[in-house]
């Protein structure tokens, strides 16, 4: 197994065959192949770049190789990892984990990816030239790779030149070896030694670079800019990732296009309720309903997305006798799915949805008013944000309360939609707290977020699946054994909708603590003192020094 | 992560040939593959072109989890190490009285590998009884011969009396004469005897004696050839029953 590799940048102005004699003397190396070999290179990531994000990359090689099989795909961890890449050949490149063979690969793949598609981010011509440093025997001790490689961005038609370079392999209980080369060849004129990397160069030349999307807030606000020049920057990154996602969306490569597009939507439709009064009434009222619309229409794609998604876990729940019956259900999710899409892009090439593109950008992008008519549009965004999230924590906490086991499914939706807010509210104004105190406080509201979550899910996909059925019956669906197996589906569903329900006070009781509420206080600057003085707060007070929440 | 044995009481069955070309071919069809070749014959390092040399011996190798990394060596294909032979290891059933001493050296390898390949020497001593205990399976190449065959019994005969239940066994026709009327109708009689057989059955070819000459795999010198497509079939055939084994195992 390849252990490590150096790579060496080397001067381009000389021929790749010449590099080839100059390196294979200077490290006693044998040329293994008298002709440069053309290999087509083409990284794949996520489209919001979970492997570069991880500090690894993926890269599929196509030339004519071993068993007939024309792609190398091959997994390359960070410089510093000991673990050894893993390599696979396969007839045609993968669309997600899915499609590959149990082993390494798919381990490594599944891991950062999930469910999530492979798309093809950049492509590299390579011309290579292989040398191995080879013992009495033979057998390899060290492989030294010449490239000239040439970037074509899409819709080009001319290549870009990268330069020629050197990788140095070094194999697993060879190391010696590979050191002495290295040494000789740090000593060769034209070679340096390069932390550059062809993926990035890449990258950029289709105009892109890596790491520029994240479905994460990336707004640096500062805490004396007034609350509506921050809330349009936020609303702007969110409009922008709402139109980032749209081409993807319509493609279909990926479920998580939509997934982020109503990301957007639901973080700005969130932000305007929680700060309405830093916007015009009229703005308010209509954008408001205007994002509320793009919600609605991405709905049922995105149920069905989720469907689609779970699948395979949803099946494997079932006893393995009606697996097979949940097949005609699949097929009746596909075909929705097409059907929806199409509405969906539809809406997205209607004229509403270009208006509301447009006219909330312009509104967004337009000057600021000197002096505004909304109540809290000039007040300094920290102090609001402070009291916004502290109000928005004690209604969680209220609302937390007041649930008994008795209470209904739209009790604990109310719920899950106030914690959603609340962590709207902390990501989108996380700039202007510690990034440890923020993450602290975010990582305890996601235990509760995820049993409200699971309990809602499992809850809407019970009855959207009673719905499917309905329908599938209405399309002539007839036979039996495929309603069993759904029937199964939901009753498994609705069995751990109620295991999420019992959970639900033990995890709410590990939010509502005395120690979660110090970490708001403090991060809300909220000084427990001035709350005692207020004769509201001092019987909110005593009420939680009974629950022990407050000391 | 599976530990498979290429075993046989009977000396020239094709275990060596076996072990090479289902560690390759496993390497390629993406799995981590270690072949410790456990001959102190070195046969499969001899293939590799790997020195049959383990600093300290086996003595080390058995007793030290570093000393058995730092012996392992990279072969000349992705994803396939070489563990090789060490001519000390003839003196290793002295080394293993302990039943379980290679199980507990063979653990640290766990992470690192998905598959690990023991090329064995034929024979039962201590070595063997280690193995036994390594393994979750043992592939077994049968000549169909008389001979071959009442090796193939003493052996499942003695697994029984140990109580040594707990791999799989998965015997395959090795050099398979088809114009001989003994291996034709040992080959047709066999599997009904035991029904744990293989299907694929490996030809007798000349191509594998030139695994000698070539030093390398036979899927790389001789990928259309006969025998190459019987291996590609038996790992196929082979990951198949380790796959359902585990899934049988696995606990709901």
């Amino acid at each position: 197994m390849t252990q490590e590799a150096v790579i060496y940048a080397l001067d381009s102005a000389d021929q790749l065959t010449n590099w080839a004699e100059r390196i294979a003397i200077a490290t006693n190396a044998k040329i293994l192949s008298s002709h440069e070999e053309l290999v087509d290179i083409t990284f794949l990531d996520s489209f919001d770049w979970l492997f570069y994000s991880a500090g690894v990359q993926l890269l599929a090689e196509s030339r004519s190789g071993v068993d007939g099989k024309k792609i190398l795909l091959r997994w390359v961890s960070g410089g510093s990892s000991k673990r050894s890449p893993a390599v696979l050949y396969l007839d045609r490149l993968p669309k997600t984990a899915a499609d590959l063979p149990t082993g390494q690969m798919y381990d490594c793949i599944n891991k950062q990816l999930g469910f999530r598609s492979l798309l093809p981010v950049a492509s590299v011509h390579s011309r290579q030239i292989k040398l191995a440093i080879l013992d009495k025997e033979n057998k390899t001790r060290c492989r030294l790779i010449l490239e000239h490689n040439y970037a074509r961005p899409r819709g080009h038609n001319r290549s870009i030149d990268l330069g020629c370079r050197l990788r140095l392999e070094a194999l697993l209980g060879y190391e010696k070896v590979f050191n002495k080369a290295s040494k000789s060849l740090g000593k060769l004129k034209g070679v340096r030694r390069t932390q550059d990397d062809i993926f990035k160069n890449a990258v950029i030349v289709t105009g892109r670079t890596p790491g520029d999307y994240s479905s994460k807030i990336q707004v640096h606000l500062l805490s004396e800019w007034r609350v509506d020049r921050a809330c349009r920057e936020i609303l702007l990154a969110q409009l922008n990732q709402l139109e980032k996602n749209i081409e993807g969306t319509i493609a279909n490569t990926d479920t998580e296009f939509l997934h982020d597009l109503r990301v957007a939507i639901r973080r700005s439709r969130a932000l305007l309720s929680r700060m309405k009064n830093a916007f015009p009434k009229s703005i308010c009222h209509r954008f408001s309903k205007e994002l509320a619309w793009v919600g609605e229409i991405t709905t049922p794609l995105r149920d069905l997305d989720v469907f689609m998604i779970n699948f395979p876990v949803n099946r494997d729940s079932l006893v393995p006798e009606l697996r097979a019956n949940l097949a005609p259900f699949y097929e009746f999710l596909c075909t929705h799915h097409k059907a929806e899409q199409a509405v969906l892009i539809k809406h997205f090439n209607s004229r509403r949805f270009a208006n509301f593109r447009t006219k909330w950008r312009a509104y967004l992008e337009k000057p600021l008013p000197i002096r505004p008519r909304a109540g809290l549009s000039t007040k300094p965004i920290g102090e609001v944000a402070d009291k916004r999230i502290w109000k928005t924590y004690r209604r969680l906490i209220r609302e937390g309360k007041s649930i008994t086991p008795d209470s209904p499914a739209e009790d604990l939706h109310e719920l899950r939609k106030t914690c959603k807010k609340l962590r709207y509210l902390l990501e989108a104004f996380a700039s202007l707290y510690s990034k440890k105190e923020i993450k602290k406080i975010i990582n305890s509201l996601k235990i509760l977020q995820e049993n409200l979550g699971d309990f809602q899910d499992l809850y809407v996909q019970a009855t959207k699946l009673r719905d499917f059925s309905q329908v599938m019956s209405e399309e002539g669906e007839t036979r039996k054994e495929v309603f069993i197996a759904i029937r199964a589906l939901i009753k498994n569903m609705l069995i751990k909708k109620k295991l999420a329900r019992a959970e639900f006070a033990q995890r709410f009781s590990f939010f509502a603590t005395a120690q979660v509420e110090k970490e708001f206080r403090r991060l809300c600057r909220r000084d427990i003192s001035r709350d005692r003085k207020d004769p509201k707060k001092k019987k909110e007070l005593k009420r939680n020094k009974t629950v022990g929440l407050t000391k | 992560m599976n530990t498979v044995a290429i075993y046989h009481i009977k000396g020239g069955v094709g275990k060596t040939a076996t072990a090479v070309n289902l560690s390759y071919l496993a390497a390629l069809s993406g799995q981590r593959v270690l072949l410790w070749d456990l001959d102190p014959q070195a046969a499969s390092s001899f293939y590799f072109r790997v020195k049959p040399k383990v600093k300290g011996g086996g003595q080390k190798l058995l007793h030290s989890d570093a000393g058995i990394f730092k012996a392992i060596r990279a072969s000349d294909y992705d994803n396939l190490d070489i563990l090789p032979a060490d001519f000390s290891y003839r003196k290793m059933d002295h080394q293993l009285e302990n039943k379980k001493i290679l199980k507990r050296a063979l653990e640290p390898l766990r992470e690192a590998y998905d598959l690990i390949l023991l090329d064995c020497a034929p024979n039962i001593t201590y070595v063997s009884e280690n193995i036994f205990r390594a393994c979750n399976a043992m592939i077994i190449p049968v000549i169909p011969t008389t001979l071959s065959l009442r090796t193939l019994e003493q052996l499942t005969n003695y697994l029984q009396t140990k109580e040594l239940t707990h791999m799989q066994l998965m015997p395959f026709f090795s050099m398979v004469d088809s114009r001989r009327k003994l291996h034709q109708d040992i080959t047709k009689s066999l599997p009904e005897k035991f029904p744990d057989f293989l299907n694929t059955y490996i030809p007798n070819a000349s191509e594998v004696e030139r695994m000698g000459i070539m030093r390398a795999p036979l899927p790389v010198f001789a990928n259309a050839s006969k025998p190459s497509r019987a291996y590609c079939y038996l790992l196929v055939e082979i990951m198949g029953r380790l796959r359902k084994d585990r899934a049988l195992k696995k606990p709901d």
